[in-house]
């Protein structure tokens, strides 16, 4: 096979802790590369993440997502995280993105509405090729393993690079959400953490690589990629139980929660109702996905403590006042309706669990499992093919059954 | 077929109106009525292009129904045999051309289709068999556990469950979820409206799903898996039964 093949100079011991040693890199007390003998003295705030680097000053909002550099950016992320745009620090737009799939695949320069500039990345997500809507290459980029950069063309502004993430130029660091990233270490700046107490957070006892809090990808890095930092799903950091349990669709993150509660109430006929805030219908579009949760969470407590009951008063009461004891045996009564039980397929009752319906229960139950009442009726006179001495409804079910249930007189 | 189905239809149609007429006092005429009444009915959910109907059962069993009322005919006057053999000829032959029809491979809105691939793993993992299958209607049983799948208005009876017993009882996805103590079984919908392909599918995956996710013990048959099941069905009752007393009295 031919091919070239490069070596890294990075040579040195490591303690039990997994922390480097003899290469001049310094650690803080808590874990965080406080030199990374490249020249980057960062400091850290007290959630640990970089918060001065290279004479520039980093902020981040309550979720943990960089919003800010004091040289002169801030970022504007779209609810997955994901920067939809950037702006100087007066507000102006610079930069927009477009992603599709979660994957970036064009810029536009702001102001003055420049062509879009086209990504082309590879399969772990790192910027290739930027291209311009003509195919005319403006940047090409070469990456190490570890995703230090081996070469580069074209003079492109974009600053997403390994892995699709950005990388500082005042620093050469990688923003990988939870984590900075050192390409020219090929190891995170500070111990992977847990939103969770845990004494080795993510590790999977299967591969040992897990263990090493500072190693990307469980030193796979060609085969893996690392979308933030961890093992994290909608912004949301998990272990691997958690994630695997995911993969096989057993654990919803939140963002998937609310879009499961948005499909609910959105898609009609699937009966969810229409709910009210300070009088207006909510639209469960225009909410974000704590809100969603939230409302249908008050939702769920009024339903449970009876304030709100989504069927009329009247009918709700009906259930218990007409005699079948409760939701679970008006539904038994109710399937006896749809149930074949003569040679013609059909159902010839005279009584639901024991009770003979009244008139109105009966076309409303027979309405609730879909059917259609054909004709009430009175008795008929003793001798036809199927007698019906007593009032009684003939309908149809669903599914073209006829059925006859009797009706109290 | 179309043409002439609807020209069998129309022409049943016509003896409707002077059937009910006297079928308040002869029974013979009564039982003509409830059956053309019906028979139009079937032709017109053909000419509808319905596709919840299983039509060659229904008609299977409306064609003994047509033999029994043919018997009694020979027993009535020749002026009563005069009257009624036409409407009889009439229905027979709708029947014929009804009975021809088959319901569609896939089901009523790919409702067989997508219950066969949702809920295969019955068949692989747990050794289920379907034992029948109508066009809006599947049992899956392993001779000691069914499943019905029922493309239905109501959410509770498009999924039921339980032991094969001769008392069968019948569990709901909402007692499997409430058994689990997953919250989702309060924000089950009262009532389903699949009216397209994709609501179909939306909603029986979402029921396979549940299915893995916590069916395993029940599928298996597990000692004392439907006694929680039933107990878990009770306790839901209670509280609903406590929750309208207290809206209600």
């Amino acid at each position: 096979m031919s091919g070239s093949c490069y070596t890294e100079g990075l040579s040195a011991t490591a303690t039990t802790l997994n922390q480097l040693s003899g290469t001049g890199i310094l650690y803080d007390a808590a874990g965080n590369v406080t030199n990374d003998g490249n020249g980057n003295q960062p400091t850290y705030d007290a959630e640990n993440r970089i918060a001065t680097d290279a004479g520039v000053t980093y902020h981040y909002d309550a979720d943990g997502v960089r919003i800010e550099k004091s040289s002169g950016t801030m970022y504007w992320p779209g609810t997955d995280g994901q920067t939809l745009a950037e702006t100087n620090l007066a507000g102006a737009i610079t930069e927009e993105y477009v992603y599709v799939n979660g994957s970036r695949i064009a810029r536009v320069d702001r102001p003055g509405g420049s062509p879009p500039h086209y990504y082309f990345s590879d399969k772990l997500g790192s910027a290739s090729v930027i291209a311009s809507p003509t195919a005319v290459v403006q940047a090409q980029y070469y990456y190490y393993p570890y995703g230090g950069m081996q070469s580069s063309t074209g003079s492109d502004p974009n600053h997403y690079k390994f892995t699709g993430k950005e990388r500082d130029s005042e620093s050469g660091l990688d923003m990988f959400g939870a984590r900075y990233y050192g390409s020219s270490l090929g190891r995170f700046m500070t111990p992977d953490w847990s939103s969770m107490p845990t004494a080795v957070p993510y590790a999977d006892l299967s591969n040992p690589q897990s263990l090493n809090l500072y190693s990307y990808t469980k030193n796979n890095p060609t085969t893996l990629r690392d979308p933030n930092g961890h093992c994290d799903i909608d912004g949301e950091h998990h272990n691997w139980v958690w994630c695997a349990a995911h993969a096989v669709g057993l654990t919803y993150t939140r963002h998937e929660t609310a879009e499961n509660i948005r499909f609910g109430f959105n898609t009609p006929g699937l009966g969810y109702p229409t709910l009210y805030k300070n009088g207006r219908a909510v639209d469960w579009n225009k909410l974000s996905d704590e809100e969603v949760i939230q409302t249908a969470t008050e939702y769920n407590d009024a339903l449970r403590e009876g304030r709100v009951v989504t069927m009329t008063p009247a009918a709700a009461a009906a259930l218990t006042q007409w005699g079948w004891p409760g939701q679970q045996s008006y539904n038994e009564a109710k399937n006896l309706l749809n149930e074949p039980n003569t040679s013609q397929g059909t159902v010839d009752r005279r009584d639901l669990l024991g009770k003979v319906p009244t008139e109105d229960e009966a076309v409303k139950m027979i309405e609730d499992a879909g059917g259609k009442v054909e004709r009430i009726e009175g008795g008929h006179a003793p001798g036809g093919v199927s007698p019906h001495e007593n009032p009684h409804i003939n309908y149809t079910t669903a599914s073209g059954a006829k059925g006859t249930i009797d009706i109290q007189q | 077929m179309n043409e002439s189905l609807q020209k069998a239809v129309s022409e049943l149609e016509s003896h409707l109106p002077e059937l009910e007429r006297q079928r308040s006092s002869d029974t013979f005429a009564n039982d003509l009525f409830e059956a053309a009444y019906y028979w139009c009915e079937l032709g017109r959910w053909v000419l509808e292009n319905n596709t919840k109907v299983n039509y060659p059962e229904r008609v299977r069993g409306e064609r003994e129904l047509l033999v029994k009322l043919q018997e009694m005919l020979e027993n009535k006057s020749p002026e009563e045999q005069q009257r009624y053999r036409p409407l009889l000829n009439i229905g027979s032959e709708m029947l014929r051309m009804v009975g021809t029809v088959q319901p569609h491979r896939d089901g009523h809105l790919g409702f067989l289709r997508v219950v066969r691939e949702c809920f295969r793993f019955l068949q692989t993992d747990y050794s289920f068999s379907m034992v029948d299958e109508q066009p809006t209607s599947i049992r899956f049983s392993s001779g000691a556990v069914y499943v019905k799948l029922e493309h239905s208005r109501d959410p509770w009876s498009s999924c039921l469950f339980g032991p094969e017993s001769p008392q069968t009882k019948h569990f709901s996805i909402s007692d499997l979820l409430f058994l689990n103590r997953d919250e989702r079984y309060r924000t089950l919908p009262e009532k389903l409206v699949l009216t397209t392909e994709s609501e179909v599918e939306a909603w029986f995956k979402f029921l396979a799903d549940i299915f893995r996710q916590y069916g395993r013990a029940a599928l298996r048959n597990q000692p004392g898996v439907f006694e929680r099941l039933a107990e878990a069905q009770a306790q839901r009752d209670r509280e609903y039964r406590q929750r309208m007393e207290r809206l209600h009295g």
